[in-house]
């Protein structure tokens, strides 16, 4: 322990190069991701292998008690017009997990990161957004989330109100929408095409039944190919075009579960230092610090890298929400 | 990039915002649009019980799970050949085994787009129908030669005619598949350049115009 706070201490004195300390538990949940992620992959040619019928991401489980994809749910609701019973419980309880973890599927079940990573073509930080300091906006529109004080109803609406701009700015948000419409209207699931998960399990799918079943198809070229153009030429599609991460965005700002915590007191930024290491590492560029920070943790999808990442390892995750001041 | 721009705006929804959105409900109804006449553009057989094939194809989430769990594996991915609208459902092929109607495919669809099937009454939904190709099967060669598909047909929908060739009753006939399966037809003349069998199922669509895969 003392030595991890010496070394906290070098990583203060030189706050630009951040040092790679972090705590145990951000690196922990890295490789909790990995294996995760690989148990993911297992279980699909498993399921291959052993007619089991696990599936893959887009639905899996056991025998009638499965879960399905959320955005795929949605589409072929409104694409069949139909309110289908098996689809509504799986949906219903996919959705609680979101009100739940939020985003947590984005770090530890979706493969588009891992793809991403392995090219090393992660979108490149650029620095925090239209150039205000770290604390310039804090005394701009300051932020009621929840009811910390004294909890008025105008504080609550003025709450809501942000967290449905912060919604609306987001690209992906309108990505979702017009992947419903077009779902509405096609009369099937258009989306499900070009989605970079089923792009992958496809294409894990497709190696299989040409090795095991000989079906020469040209889908084993051509799904790596999509997703190479999707996720590794086209770096942000996380960032700006998923549609899912739209869909999980909003039930992540009511995800209170497992969010990151700063401890303001060693926070480089508490003597003024104008660090951004956790914001860099973040795949969503969240900044704790903001004003609206409470409100940008909604699109947290819990990865761990900031904890991994804090020079003087002030974030933590914990299960239990973070108690209102 | 667009989220940190954003940052410095008041909060509430912008004219930007509605510009977006806007944008993006347009952007939806014209991929929309466009894809719509083409939703049932192939023409395939589909695991038993499914439904008709723009309903199939509205419900299908190509999540492959039918294809996972299939135990005889005549189940398999759409190839992007057959176009890109329909890549990744399901479809059946008998190169290797048949349909036993187990029901699986049924259970783990989470869009409930496969319906229970009974196969012994075929005219409430089946695969397919079993045509007999004379261009292919022996029989119809030399007479006598092979009756295989006859004795092999469990729901008895297959007989042999006048000239013990094979014939089937359409009515009876569900779409196993077990007759494809057990066809020799590509063997026996592969030396002669022949890869294709002497019966093979056709979806209803292709039996209605005449029964040639």
């Amino acid at each position: 322990m003392s030595l991890k706070k010496n070394e906290a201490q070098g990583g203060a004195a030189a706050p630009q190069e951040p040092v790679a300390l972090g705590t145990r538990q951000g690196r922990a949940m890295r490789r909790a991701r990995t294996v995760t992620l690989l148990a993911v992959f297992v279980a699909v040619i498993i399921s291959l292998a052993f007619d089991s019928g696990l599936g893959t991401p887009s639905s899996f489980g056991i025998g009638q008690f499965f879960l399905l994809c959320p955005l795929g749910g949605l589409e072929a609701l409104l694409a069949s017009k139909a309110l289908i019973p098996v689809t509504l419980i799986s949906l219903v309880v996919v959705c609680a997990g979101a009100l739940l973890f939020g985003r947590a599927w984005c770090a530890w079940g979706c493969p588009a990161p891992v793809i991403r990573r392995f090219f090393k073509r992660d979108p490149k930080f650029t620095g925090l957004g239209s150039g205000d300091g770290p604390n310039a906006c804090s005394a701009g529109h300051g932020v009621e989330t929840g009811c910390g004080g004294g909890c008025s109803g105008a504080a609550q609406v003025r709450g809501l109100r942000q967290r449905l701009s912060h919604t609306g700015r987001d690209p992906r948000t309108w990505t979702l929408v017009a992947v419903l419409v077009a779902a509405l209207i096609a009369g099937f699931p258009l989306f499900c095409l070009v989605c970079p998960i089923g792009l992958t399990f496809g294409t894990v799918g497709s190696l299989w039944h040409l090795i095991v079943d000989k079906q020469m198809t040209l889908s084993v070229l051509v799904f790596p190919a999509a997703l190479l153009v999707e996720l590794v030429l086209y770096r942000k599609w996380c960032m700006n075009l998923c549609p899912i991460a739209g869909l999980l965005n909003i039930f992540g700002q009511a995800a209170v579960l497992f969010r990151p915590r700063l401890n303001e007191a060693t926070c480089l930024r508490a003597d003024g230092t104008p660090c951004t290491v956790c914001t860099a590492v973040c795949s969503e560029r969240i900044d704790m610090h903001d004003a609206d920070g409470a409100i940008q943790l909604g699109d947290c999808t819990r990865c761990g890298e900031c904890a991994k990442a804090c020079p003087t390892a002030s974030i933590t995750f914990a299960i239990a929400p973070e108690k209102t001041k | 990039m667009q989220k940190s721009e954003g940052r410095g705006e008041a909060p509430g929804f912008s004219r930007r915002t509605l510009v977006i959105g806007g944008a993006a409900v347009a952007l939806g109804a014209v991929c929309g649009v466009v894809a719509m006449p083409l939703a049932a553009s192939v023409d395939v057989l589909r695991p038993p019980g499914a439904l008709a094939e723009d309903e199939f194809m509205a419900r299908c989430i190509r999540c492959e799970r039918c294809i996972s769990v299939c135990p005889t594996n005549v189940l398999a991915p759409m190839p992007i050949e057959q176009g890109i609208l329909a890549v990744r459902t399901p479809f059946v092929t008998f190169a290797n085994d048949s349909c036993t109607f187990c029901d699986q495919c049924r259970i783990v669809c989470p869009t409930a787009a496969i319906e229970a099937v009974d196969p012994l009454a075929p005219q409430t939904g089946r695969i397919g129908v079993a045509v007999v190709d004379p261009a292919r099967c022996v029989a119809f060669e030399q007479a006598g030669t092979c009756g295989v598909c006859v004795d092999a047909c469990p729901y008895g929908a297959l007989s042999f005619d006048d000239g013990r060739r094979p014939v089937v009753d359409a009515a009876v006939c569900n779409g196993c598949g077990e007759c494809v399966k057990i066809c020799p037809a590509n063997v026996l003349t592969s030396f002669s350049g022949g890869a294709t069998r002497g019966i093979n199922v056709v979806t209803e669509k292709q039996f209605a115009e005449g029964g040639v895969a």
